[in-house]
């Protein structure tokens, strides 16, 4: 039996891990979580059949008019950001509460790695399911636009805007889910904040004409990319023309994700319980 | 002293009917023989997703000047199995005029982009700001040529392998899953 | 540096502390959820390499106490130290701290390899260490042919054993285990136990075990604290929480049968006998009630010279030891149930 005597059996102390080494580690088991487990993989399904849907409609369309044509490359493109956020969102509201709710939270809190560096590794897992379904959308955008020459267009323009939306549904996401007791609120509550953030671009043309409509539309950053799109592709515009229209959605980009990571820095077994 | 305040209130009424009725004249006047709209284009071949431009000049030939009238520009197919929708074709189709002076003019450019092939009739139109008559101008006729299909060419591929091989990377992580056990 | 065995190699380490500072040391410790008191004034302290018994009923703060002291949760009030290290400091504490929670979650998509390397990784071990020490740990608590299986094929005593080996992954100083044996038949229960034996005894590390299973404690703690509504009630080896707690002791008394009823007048007039000495043992058999303030010697001399002077010949006196459980009883139930 060892000696237990206190003298020479004390501990050897480890130094705790820095906070970028936490977050590639956390980012890569929960991009192997995601997309291994199949998860991943079973949202691009149902985003690619989405997509070959409203490919063979505009297929079948043999009298499309010229910017009907256009339209149908904004509508996809359109299409393409708003589901891959959504799925961005989806992703990242299941975060936090859902190790919450499966029980695996305490065992990641356990460990000395920083708070911050679990909710960036979770940020990370989320955004790269919009970039591999902006992959996946490219086939399409160049087959629907190849013959109104938009595909160039289309590819930076949705890069930039979906890769802005995506940054900044991801910290909503984050956000909600740190501070939600359960996995079905967080979520059910992502859900409201992204269709409370689409609702102002439902409003009929006439309210989007005052000063009140336009500054809505263009504080909304759902509304300003779809705007942004839709000028771009159909109205032709260069991508520098609006890009006032990309100031909120930028905005967003940064200071949601910032305030997620502000907020995780007081991530807790249980909301409000305090660490 | 009564019958004398009832001539003068019949009188002050009279006047005023007078007055007004003596103005809209003028104005019809003014409108009807004051106002001139002219393109500077009359025939303009183009394609689908062409852009057009021309100007609409308007002068003053009456001897008032015109404060607060409109310009209009109206977009139209003589073919009625050619679907036009204004809107397409060019977004800003109402302008604002500045007060013209008597005898003065200005010009106005219009952008239009050619959306759909057929005949189609463009001409611009003003009005007062009471909008009792309107004067318009001559037509631009503009000839739109060569239908665009979309070619649907390579159209099926995509839109099954796509999923297709997404489905095929979720069979191999199920695969993984079940050998894992 | 006197490396501890099992401690991962990569990990950066400090020099030995040559400290004879206690391994746990709490002083005044309080918690509450709003206007429920959790824990409330706690103050004990643990040698290195002692096996702790944590009790208590149901909601005597056995859990929000190990939360607080592996930093996950924040005391109101009070100090504490783990290895030396001051409770402010949270992220090092968590580094030399080992826990199995109570009914801890486990991802059903990974491995127990994968998992086991992941949370190696999260205390700071590279990807190759990470790795080795997962299969080395997996193969320590007897799961070295499941390395690769998902966990949600595990059995819950597998689970058990996996969140022991995640809970030593990174080589702790100190080991919590929150009811380890939950929900395990005996022989889980007893691979268990003989883990948290080989965790102190070949690591030398300290380990809180909290449990409702009094035979465990007393069969591998080496200190006992009992909890009752968040505070501490009794402390001590188990022989000191058993003598302290003047738990009543049985014993049984052998007379000839026709002298059974004056031998039961006798003891109960030196009020050593209960329940009439239990009229449904064997004949001639009386069983005693010793008070628990006195050593027992003393209350069995004075049952035999009681019965001797009233006549009655003693065939045979047997006494039972003063079980933890009588104790556990004796120092919750006065505070009302838990």
């Amino acid at each position: 039996m060892a000696d237990r005597t206190v003298v020479g059996d004390a501990p050897t102390l480890a130094t705790p891990p820095s906070g970028t080494r936490s977050a590639g580690a956390v980012a890569e088991q929960e991009l192997r979580d995601l997309w291994l487990s199949g998860r991943g993989f079973a949202m691009m399904l149902a985003y690619t059949v989405l997509l070959s849907i409203i490919t063979y409609l505009v297929a079948s369309n043999q009298e499309l008019n010229f910017l009907e044509q256009r339209e149908a490359v904004s509508l996809t493109l359109q299409v393409a950001v708003a589901v891959g956020g959504l799925l961005v969102v989806l992703v990242a509201a299941d975060a936090v509460s859902g190790e919450r709710e499966r029980g695996t939270l305490e065992s990641l809190l356990l460990t000395p790695s920083p708070r911050r560096s679990i909710i960036v590794g979770k940020g990370v897992a989320a955004v790269s399911l919009w970039l591999v379904a902006f992959a996946l959308a490219l086939p399409y955008f160049w087959w629907i636009g190849r013959d109104v020459g938009t595909f160039g267009t289309a590819v930076v323009g949705g890069f930039v805007v979906g890769t802005l939306l995506a940054l900044a549904l991801t910290g909503i996401g984050l956000l909600i889910t740190s501070f939600s007791q359960s996995n079905g609120l967080s979520l059910a509550l992502s859900f409201v904040v992204l269709l409370a953030l689409y609702a102002p671009h439902q409003m009929p043309a006439e309210a989007t004409r005052g000063w009140a409509g336009e500054l809505v539309q263009r504080l909304d950053p759902f509304s300003s990319w779809l705007l942004y799109l839709e000028r771009l592709i159909v109205n032709d515009h260069s991508l520098t023309q609006d890009a006032s229209l990309l100031v909120v959605p930028a905005l967003c980009a940064v200071v949601l994700p910032a305030l997620a990571l502000l907020a995780g820095g007081r991530l807790s077994l249980m909301p409000r319980s305090g660490a | 002293m009564r019958a004398l305040a009832r001539i003068g209130v019949a009188g002050a009424l009279l006047l005023a009917l007078l007055t007004a009725q003596d103005a809209q004249a003028a104005e019809s006047a003014v409108v009807a023989g004051g106002v001139v709209v002219a393109l500077d284009q009359h025939d303009v071949a183009a394609t689908p997703g062409a852009k057009i431009t021309f100007a609409s000049t308007i002068r003053n030939t009456g001897d008032r000047p015109l404060d607060g009238y409109v310009a209009h520009l109206n977009i139209l197919s003589t073919d009625k199995s050619v679907y036009v929708d204004p809107e397409d074709w060019s977004p800003k189709r109402t302008q604002y005029l500045d007060e013209l002076a008597p005898g003065g003019s200005t010009t106005l450019s219009w952008n239009v982009r050619a959306v759909t092939s057929g005949p189609i009739l463009l001409f611009v139109s003003v009005t007062s700001p009471t909008a009792r008559t309107v004067t318009s101008s001559g037509p631009l006729n503009m000839t739109v040529g060569g239908q665009r299909v979309v070619n649907a060419g390579g159209v099926l591929p995509l839109v099954l392998w796509m999923p297709a091989g997404v489905l095929a990377l979720l069979g191999a992580t199920s695969v993984r899953r079940r050998r894992l056990r | 540096m006197g490396a501890i065995e099992g401690r991962p190699a990569g990990l950066t380490a400090a020099p030995a502390l040559v400290s004879p500072a206690p391994a746990i040391a709490v002083h005044s410790l309080s918690r509450s959820y709003r206007d429920q008191v959790a824990v409330s004034s706690v103050d004990f302290a643990v040698r290195p390499g002692t096996v702790l018994g944590l009790l208590g009923p149901n909601g005597a703060g056995k859990t929000t106490l190990i939360r607080m002291l592996c930093a996950l949760l924040r005391p109101d009030s009070g100090s504490f130290e783990i290895a030396g290290l001051p409770h402010t400091e949270t992220r090092r504490i968590r580094q030399c701290v080992g826990v199995l929670p109570e009914s801890p979650g486990y991802p059903r998509g990974q491995t127990c390899q994968e998992w086991l390397t992941y949370h190696g990784r999260l205390y700071g071990a590279s990807r190759r260490e990470a790795r080795a020490t997962a299969l080395r740990l997996l193969g320590e608590v007897g799961l070295a042919d499941r390395a690769g299986s998902l966990i949600a094929g595990l059995s819950r005593g597998m689970r058990q054993r996996l969140g022991i080996a995640r809970a030593l992954v990174n080589g702790p100083s100190v080991v919590f285990l929150d009811e380890p044996t939950l929900g395990l038949d005996p022989l889980g229960q007893r691979q268990v136990l003989d883990l948290v034996t080989r965790i102190a005894r070949d690591r030398g590390a300290t380990v809180a075990l909290s449990t409702h299973v009094l035979a465990e404690v007393e069969q591998v703690c080496d200190h006992v604290i009992i909890l009752n509504r968040g505070r501490i009630v009794a402390e001590g080896t188990v022989a000191e929480v058993v003598r302290r707690a003047a738990a009543p002791r049985k014993g049984v008394v052998q007379v000839p049968p026709r002298l059974r009823t004056r031998a039961v007048d006798v003891l109960a007039a030196l009020d050593l006998v209960a329940d009439g000495g239990n009229e449904n043992g064997h004949r001639g058999q009386v069983e005693l009630r010793l008070p628990g303030d006195e050593p027992p010697e003393t209350s069995s001399t004075a049952a035999l010279r009681g019965l001797l002077d009233a006549g009655v010949p003693v065939l045979g006196l047997s006494l039972e030891g003063g079980r933890l459980s009588d104790a556990f009883l004796a120092v919750t139930q006065g505070d009302g149930d838990g």
